[in-house]
């Protein structure tokens, strides 16, 4: 069930109405997860069973926990379980098709048979959101959750299920525990906030994406210019895509009383590579920070070469969360390298004051579409293709069409007013009404036929 | 105003500002939507037919359209699949022109649509059918949707007009998903999507803005709506051969079904409940069909399955006329059901001396029994068509 389509918003009408229609928190919670488990079974009936069985598993290793002296033993077999099941269903084929690669290279006669095809989509999601939860609750950030109904509903919540926020325990329980009241300001800021995510989606992303999938589809063809901007609106696409998703996630969950994290701070406003990474798929960067880097790193900020290489690991494991491929691990690697390289000249004075903001802006955008050439490609070959044809500087009529370049420019306008003193402008609530209208119009006569999926549904 | 989340960007409302903006979209959106009508011209003419061909067929909102000047502008609506719309035929060979030649000029309007199946013709009436009531329908009735149980969606087949059949009907063998019949479901209801559908086909090729906009970058999409509706579609679409000088023309040994528990059977006879609901006096026309080539067993159960049919519409009071047991030579067929214009002509001779369809139009609907008298009239005067 996907959050841009027509059965979707029959399901969030009737979910709303039913959960606030229920008075206590114990039926509302039962609801929510019966909710969730539906909206989950949607896609795969095979789904929720996956989904029950970490629930369940991680559910009873908090208890062992607790009750044993062994904890971190137990919390090893809680992190495994995850980890084997995402490494079985999403790096399964990965994994035995570079081990066939390497037995065909060494001259064993040895071919391992690839595993089943099925995807859990939002598998990688609720795994890290259970290992943080495990995490935290062995670190004593958080008391174990004894109500397995709760438990289970934060586990499955519908809103970030498939794509995220991945959110926190901390954050969530919380708010799971005591009901929520209606209110009238919940429904309005969550139907504003969904409203914007769909428009980014459906508007701005499909629209990009239908361009980008042609060049990319077949990057030989093509000589720079289509490539660079074609590279140019991908990186716009997936973050209408993704900042979509997650504002749509964050409207559902708010009008039902549940505030989620933010995801996406106009990332490509950073004016550093560890600014990026401050405000694109900050839930993802954050736990990465929290659960990878600073047990590596040993939570630290200072310059060693620990430092450096859990830095290098996490952001290379973050590629790698992305997708069995090597195109991500190289994504991952590209951020890694640019990172390493950067962290000290951005703490620097010279940086900080002597280089004009704009032409930081430029650089990181730049670095950051160099690597989504890696993201996108289908393979290697075809995103050196790819690197190949920008840097030859030919030009052919790149056939993008000027309204899509006219929204990316307003998009990027409204981005750099928002971050600027000009801001209190987009606040006036002429402003306001004025582009949710436009953007009601433009999805009613003019959205495009068909639910494309979201992209991040696929990691 | 005052955020209760962090958010990248402003554009959150409060409650008066959403009643505001809901009610300006309202506003803005149905205005639009009723002011279409009288903006977008059809360039109509003696035989116009909708172009509700291919990637235009599901152009609901025109079709709608055209009904509802049809209903207006002519006494008889004729409706069917491809073969009432003409596909072999230019439009001044369809089975209304011919039928126009013999009842007077601006008598039979053709909305027919390519692909409508008996399950889609429900739907159509359904949904997009709200022009057509208290007048004179001529409903074609097409055996080859019961010819195999694949042709009764019972079994795997990409059919045409997936918005228009049953969502929800458990023996149908759907190709779309749920969420997406559903989906369909919906917006049935809404109007507005089928308007904004019908923008897409006629003024965007049938694409996306999106994909439009990839064929034509530089162009703004705002400069190709010229707010001329859907155009005629004079020129015919088939070969309009004979069937036998095809290649690969054989005999068929199709099964025909069984009235009981045929789907296109069950939604034939919801179409005319419809039709009936909303006032319209319908005729039948059964076919035509060619019978020439089925094998001798395969023409033994469509005989016994048209008699049943017969049976059945004479038990619920519905005319007809049985233009599928040799009425036509076989040289006037394109292919199962598709006629070529001598044929057509020949068909509309026949009915028109046909007693039941002489009683049917004496009784008309509209300028009621001056009408049928009017048409009597031009029944005895007109000169016996050339053919």
């Amino acid at each position: 069930m996907l959050f841009n389509s027509w059965i979707f918003v029959v399901f969030f009408a009737v979910v709303l109405s039913i959960y606030y229609a229920l008075g206590p928190t114990k039926l509302r919670i039962g609801w929510l997860l019966a909710a969730s488990y539906f909206f989950y079974g949607w896609l795969n009936p095979l789904y929720p069973v996956l989904l029950a069985y970490a629930t369940l598993f991680s559910y009873g290793i908090t208890f062992l926990m607790m009750r044993s002296s062994h904890q971190k033993g137990w919390l090893a077999l809680g992190v495994v379980n995850g980890l084997f099941l995402l490494g079985f269903f999403k790096y399964g084929i990965f994994v035995v098709d570079n081990l066939n690669w390497l037995f065909a290279r060494w001259g064993i006669s040895l071919t391992l048979r690839k595993p089943g095809v099925l995807f859990p989509v939002g598998i990688s999601f609720y795994t890290l959101l259970i290992i943080g939860y495990l995490v935290d609750v062995y670190r004593k950030k958080i008391p174990p959750e004894k109500n397995v109904i709760r438990y289970a509903a934060f586990t499955s919540f519908f809103p970030y299920l498939l794509s995220g926020p991945i959110e926190r325990a901390q954050n969530m329980l919380p708010q799971l525990t005591a009901a929520r009241r209606f209110s009238v300001m919940n429904i309005t800021e969550g139907l504003s906030l969904f409203v914007v995510g769909l428009f980014k989606k459906t508007a701005l992303a499909d629209f990009l994406a239908v361009y980008v999938a042609r060049i990319y589809g077949d990057p030989g063809h093509f000589t720079g210019l289509p490539l660079l901007l074609a590279t140019y609106a991908f990186a716009w696409q997936i973050y209408f895509d993704f900042s979509g998703y997650t504002d749509m996630a964050r409207g559902a969950a708010k009008m039902l009383g549940v505030n989620l994290m933010l995801n996406f701070k106009n990332p490509y406003l950073a004016t550093g590579l560890g600014d990026f990474w401050r405000r694109w798929h900050i839930s993802l960067s954050s736990w990465i920070r929290d659960y990878i880097y600073f047990p590596l790193a040993g939570r630290t900020i200072a310059a060693n070469i620990r430092s450096y290489l859990a830095m290098i690991a996490a952001i290379l494991l973050a590629g790698l969360w992305h997708g069995a491929a090597w195109t991500f691990v190289i994504w991952g690697a590209f951020h890694a390298l640019g990172r390493a390289f950067t962290r000290e000249l951005e703490m620097t004075d010279f940086y900080k004051d002597r280089i004009p903001k704009v032409v930081k802006q430029f650089f990181v955008f730049h670095w950051v579409c160099l690597s989504w050439i890696f993201f996108r490609a289908d393979t290697v070959k075809d995103a050196m293709t790819v690197l190949k044809g920008i840097f030859s500087f030919t030009a052919a009529d790149p056939r993008l069409s000027l309204v899509a370049i006219l929204f990316v420019l307003l998009v990027w306008i409204y981005q750099y007013l928002m971050e600027s003193r000009y801001r209190r402008f987009l606040e006036y609530p002429t402003v306001r009404v004025v582009l949710m209208l436009v953007m009601i119009l433009y999805m009613v006569f003019f959205n495009t036929e068909g639910y494309e999926k979201f992209y991040y549904f696929r990691f | 105003m005052k955020k209760t989340i962090p958010n990248s960007n402003s554009v959150v409302l409060t409650g008066k500002e959403w009643i505001l903006t809901v009610a300006l979209a309202g506003i803005i959106s149905f205005s639009i939507y009723f002011g279409w009508d009288r903006w977008e011209k059809i360039g109509l003419e003696p035989d116009y037919r909708s172009t509700c061909w291919e990637e235009r067929m599901s152009d609901y909102w025109a079709y709608g359209q055209w009904s509802r000047i049809a209903r207006g502008k002519f006494k008889i609506l004729l409706v069917g699949d491809s073969e009432v719309w003409g596909q072999e035929v230019a439009s001044t060979g369809t089975i209304s022109h011919c039928l126009n030649e013999i009842l007077g000029s601006g008598e039979v309007a053709n909305l027919g649509i390519d692909g409508l199946s008996n399950a889609a013709m429900e739907g159509l009436f359904r949904y997009y059918g709200r022009h057509i009531r208290h007048t004179n329908i001529i409903l074609q009735f097409n055996p080859l949707w019961m010819s195999s149980p694949w042709r009764d969606m019972r079994e795997n087949w990409i059919f045409h007009h997936p918005r228009l059949v049953r969502q929800l009907d458990g023996r149908i063998h759907y190709y779309r998903g749920l969420s997406e019949r559903l989906g369909y479901l919906l917006e049935h209801y809404l109007r507005l999507p089928p308007f904004v559908r019908h923008l897409m086909v006629n003024y965007f090729e049938n694409k996306s803005i999106a994909v439009w906009l990839l064929d034509h970058p530089y162009r703004f999409p705002f400069g190709a709506i010229t707010f001329m509706g859907t155009p005629v579609m004079r020129e015919k679409q088939g070969l309009g051969t004979p069937w036998s000088s095809r290649p690969g023309a054989g005999k068929f040994d199709d099964p025909f079904l069984l009235l009981d528990g045929s789907v296109q059977w069950e939604c034939y006879l919801g179409a005319l409940q419809l039709l009936k609901d909303k006032g319209n006096r319908v005729f039948v026309l059964l076919g035509p069909y060619n019978t020439y080539n089925l094998t001798d067993t395969s023409r033994a159960r469509f005989f016994a399955m048209m008699d049943a049919v017969k049976k059945k519409l004479g038990e619920i009071g519905y005319p007809y006329f049985d233009s599928t047991r040799d009425l036509l030579p076989s040289g006037e067929y394109a292919d199962k059901s598709h006629v070529l214009r001598s044929g057509h002509a020949l068909l509309a001779r026949a009915m028109a001396k046909d007693t039941r369809f002489r009683q049917w139009l004496a009784g008309l609907n509209g300028s009621g029994e001056a009408a049928g008298q009017a048409v009597k009239k031009k029944l005895v005067f007109r000169p016996p068509v050339d053919i």
